[in-house]
């Protein structure tokens, strides 16, 4: 494996010609070189039989094998392929539901369903019996809300009441305490009227 | 392969809706291609085997994802490389793991650091016969370069990529492809004098 060329480009322009495709630029380009350069020449002469020896390569048999996939990734892939119509089918279910307005209801004769109505009407003595409910229902509702608002009205009243005799008892003492500043300060003028009064004799 | 597109996509149309016999059809289409390129880069057959099996399997799993932007040729090679490149460092690391300091491997070998990295990405020696002598001393003769010398000459030569193409698949530059390429090229023909000379 000595190296006595002295051509720089030998191995891009080898690389090129000997692994050019028919009709490529780098192959011409490559080839422009060759013939021009003699250690290209040279390095040619030496790397063509390799590469005649490579390409009598003959593709071999393929052994016998299995193509279909087993295992985990077949088995999934295939279910899947399997059930990919059951989201649309489920789809469609949910849309005949809607557009045929589809009712169903559970009472004590057990499941019932219907298209665009009712699903069932409901016997008279279950009518009375409900409606009887109802009443109850309506009436202790009534007492209960009666009772608990004149509580809370009573409370409301005693709680203002207090507060207001509160505040008078405020009023009062602060009237009087107003009172008193100004009989104090009448007081004081007349004091101070007399003084003067006094110093003028 | 050309006007096997649309064979192609309606093909795996089917497949994807659940043919099983639109899937046996599109492997055995592509079946030899995958398995000698898998032969020629594992160096034995079992391996090439299992390679092909995981590729297919792997091109079932993911069948759905193919959107036909790319031929299916091309994608069907690129999971291809990506399994040979695995099954690769795999081999490179049992291989390691074998020669560690207390193993006996790497003491018996006289050989220089860059050959011995070499050799450990090398497979073992041929399980079975090919079918013809000729391929046999292709194959062994492919066996003597390292496996990323080897994926580049498998790309170039047999599968007709760009050095674009190859640069992109491998993460390297177009011009690290054409260097890996012509080095290899090299590498063959020492190995080749050395046959002839005995």
């Amino acid at each position: 494996m000595s190296d006595d060329r002295t051509c720089k480009q030998t191995p891009r322009v080898m690389a090129d010609h000997l692994g050019a495709r028919p009709g490529s630029s780098a192959g011409r380009e490559a080839a422009r070189h060759i013939a021009d350069c003699p250690d290209c020449q040279a390095e040619l002469a030496g790397l063509e039989p390799v590469t005649a020896r490579l390409r009598q390569w003959r593709e071999q048999p393929v052994p016998a094998w299995n193509r279909q996939p087993r295992g985990r990734a077949a088995f999934w892939r295939n279910l899947w392929l399997r059930w990919q119509w059951a989201p649309l089918a489920a789809s469609m279910v949910l849309v005949l539901a809607v557009v045929f307005n589809l009712r169903v209801s559970v009472n004590e004769a057990g499941w019932q369903v219907a298209f665009g109505g009712a699903a069932s009407m409901p016997s008279a003595a279950a009518l009375t019996a409900m409606e009887e409910r109802w009443q109850q229902t309506l009436t202790r509702t009534e007492r209960e809300l009666t009772n608990e608002t004149v509580q809370h009205i009573e409370s409301v009243v005693q709680w203002v009441e207090e507060r207001r005799e509160a505040d008078l008892r405020v009023l009062e003492a602060s009237f009087e305490q107003m009172l008193e500043r100004e009989y104090q300060t009448a007081q004081s003028v007349r004091q101070l009227a007399t003084y003067v009064q006094y110093q003028e004799q | 392969m050309a006007g096997r597109g649309g064979d192609d996509e309606a093909l795996i149309e089917a497949a994807i809706r659940g043919s099983a016999r639109a899937w046996d059809r599109l492997v055995r289409r592509y079946e030899q291609r995958v398995y000698n390129f898998a032969l020629r880069l594992t160096g034995n057959t079992t391996d090439a085997r299992d390679v092909m099996q995981e590729v297919f399997l792997g091109v079932y799993r993911s069948l759905h994802r193919f959107r036909g932007d790319a031929q299916f040729s091309s994608w069907l090679f690129r999971i291809a490389h990506n399994k040979a490149v695995d099954l690769q460092r795999r081999q490179r690391t049992v291989a390691i793991s074998d020669t560690w300091p207390g193993s006996a491997g790497r003491e018996e070998s006289g050989a220089g650091e860059y050959d011995s990295i070499s050799d450990d990405s090398r497979p073992g020696p041929l399980d079975q016969a090919l079918s013809d002598e000729v391929s046999e001393q292709v194959l062994a003769l492919l066996l003597t370069l390292p496996a990323e010398q080897r994926m580049v000459v498998e790309l170039k030569l047999y599968q007709s990529l760009t050095f674009e193409a190859i640069a992109e698949m491998e993460s390297i530059s177009p011009n690290t492809a054409k260097t890996r390429f012509y080095t290899a090229l090299r590498k063959l023909r020492h190995t080749l004098e050395q046959e002839n000379e005995r």
